[in-house]
């Protein structure tokens, strides 16, 4: 609707506009619509206040789902599942079986990732994610020291890309201990 | 590895992934499937640009402006045949890669970095000499977007490849950087491509359409 009048050549952020200009309708049918989502809106918000005050508190699943995020407990624990879960197909809860299988061999020391196929979703390889490093933020830094000067003089924008680039460095620079090594190293 | 795992659940079948490498390429990656998003991303960037200018065009006069000299021909046509150049030792360290054969990866970024390295001191000439200006007119407001837009791709594709031929040289490589290294390949063919384009709109039409299809 917006969309339509900015083409008709309604500009953002002015309240008002000459009845001449034919913008009327559609916006008396914004309104309505913006009513109308509010009203849906406030049966949230009247549901959640009856909620809270009488009821049975839903369980962990309370409608017997088949998706994973239901397996866990309500709320659930910061690290998710204790054991990563598999699944046989898109209905894992619904098509689980009594010894259905827990994955296991992943690495308790470092960030570890179990990385599937695309389609097949089989068990592919082991992805060690990035450790924390204060270097995003030292980038983040860089670039509002670039965008800040580049106001003043467009030497900003080379200025910043340096700063940005050392802190990129610092951050892509592998730090012990190493991931697994190449057979083969630089003499 | 003899790195702890974490404790086996008591009691349950389980499904052991130890055994499982801990680098793949291609399809199999993460990375290479945020590589080619990104790649998509900055090719609807350089899209609506090249949209722009051709918006530009048709509401315009004389196109270009008279006056609005380009860089010299042979500058600008060095810039677009060095980084071409520069593909192909690339493209040999991407194939090494594949199984970890240390020299032509080390050869092929090297000489990849020099060609994608004298391409940006080409570029950073060709920019100077430049016979117009961003706030010259609405020309050169396009053509220095592009200029601008390409100089960033092509300034953090010659950071890409400094890092991964330091890190070569240096050490310790990890077969992670086997991964990094396809992966910084396939960006630095699309910054080169990427000019290739916009290189050959500009030129091409100011050499063969000057002023056709003007309104």
């Amino acid at each position: 609707m917006e969309n339509i009048l900015g083409v008709m050549g309604m500009p953002r952020r002015v309240y008002t506009y000459l009845e001449t200009l034919g913008w009327q309708d559609m916006n008396m049918l914004a309104t309505v619509g913006a009513f109308t989502i509010g009203a849906g809106v406030l049966v949230y918000v009247i549901n959640f206040a009856v909620s809270v005050r009488r009821g049975a508190p839903a369980g962990n699943d309370p409608w017997g789902s088949f998706s994973l995020e239901w397996s866990t407990s309500s709320p659930p624990p910061p690290y998710n599942y204790l054991h990563m879960p598999t699944v046989h197909d898109g209905y894992p809860m619904w098509s689980w079986t009594p010894d259905q299988p827990v994955v296991s061999g992943l690495s308790a020391e470092k960030r570890e990732v179990l990385v599937t196929r695309v389609m097949d979703a089989e068990p592919d390889h082991r992805e060690e994610t990035p450790r924390p490093s204060m270097a995003p933020f030292l980038v983040a830094v860089a670039d509002a020291i670039g965008i800040t000067v580049a106001i003043f003089t467009p030497w900003g924008v080379p200025a910043g890309f340096v700063l940005a680039a050392l802190a990129l460095v610092a951050w892509f620079w592998p730090q012990p201990p190493h991931k697994e090594l190449l057979e083969e190293q630089p003499s | 590895m003899s790195a702890p795992e974490h404790p086996a659940p008591v009691g349950r079948r389980m499904l052991d992934v130890s055994g499982l490498p801990t680098v793949a390429f291609g399809h199999r990656d993460p990375l290479w499937w945020g590589l080619w998003m990104l790649i998509a991303i900055e090719s609807t960037m350089f899209a609506l640009l090249l949209t722009s200018y051709f918006y530009l065009r048709g509401n315009a006069r004389e196109w270009p402006p008279t006056g609005a000299a380009q860089a010299p021909l042979w500058l600008t046509l060095s810039v677009v045949i060095v980084l071409l150049a520069s593909c192909v030792p690339v493209w040999v360290a991407f194939r090494a890669a594949l199984d970890g054969r240390l020299r032509p990866i080390q050869l092929g970024m090297l000489w990849g970095t020099i060609l994608s390295a004298v391409a940006l001191a080409l570029r950073a000439w060709e920019l100077t000499s430049i016979g117009y200006n961003w706030n010259s007119h609405t020309y050169g407001s396009i053509v220095w977007s592009f200029y601008f837009m390409h100089t960033f791709h092509l300034a953090s594709g010659v950071l890409e490849n400094l890092v991964m031929t330091a890190l070569l040289y240096k050490g310790p490589v990890e077969k992670k950087h086997m991964v990094d290294l396809r992966l910084s390949s396939i960006y630095w063919w699309f910054v080169a491509v990427s000019w290739l384009v916009l290189w050959a709109v500009v030129i091409f039409d100011d050499l063969l359409f000057r002023n056709s299809f003007v309104s």
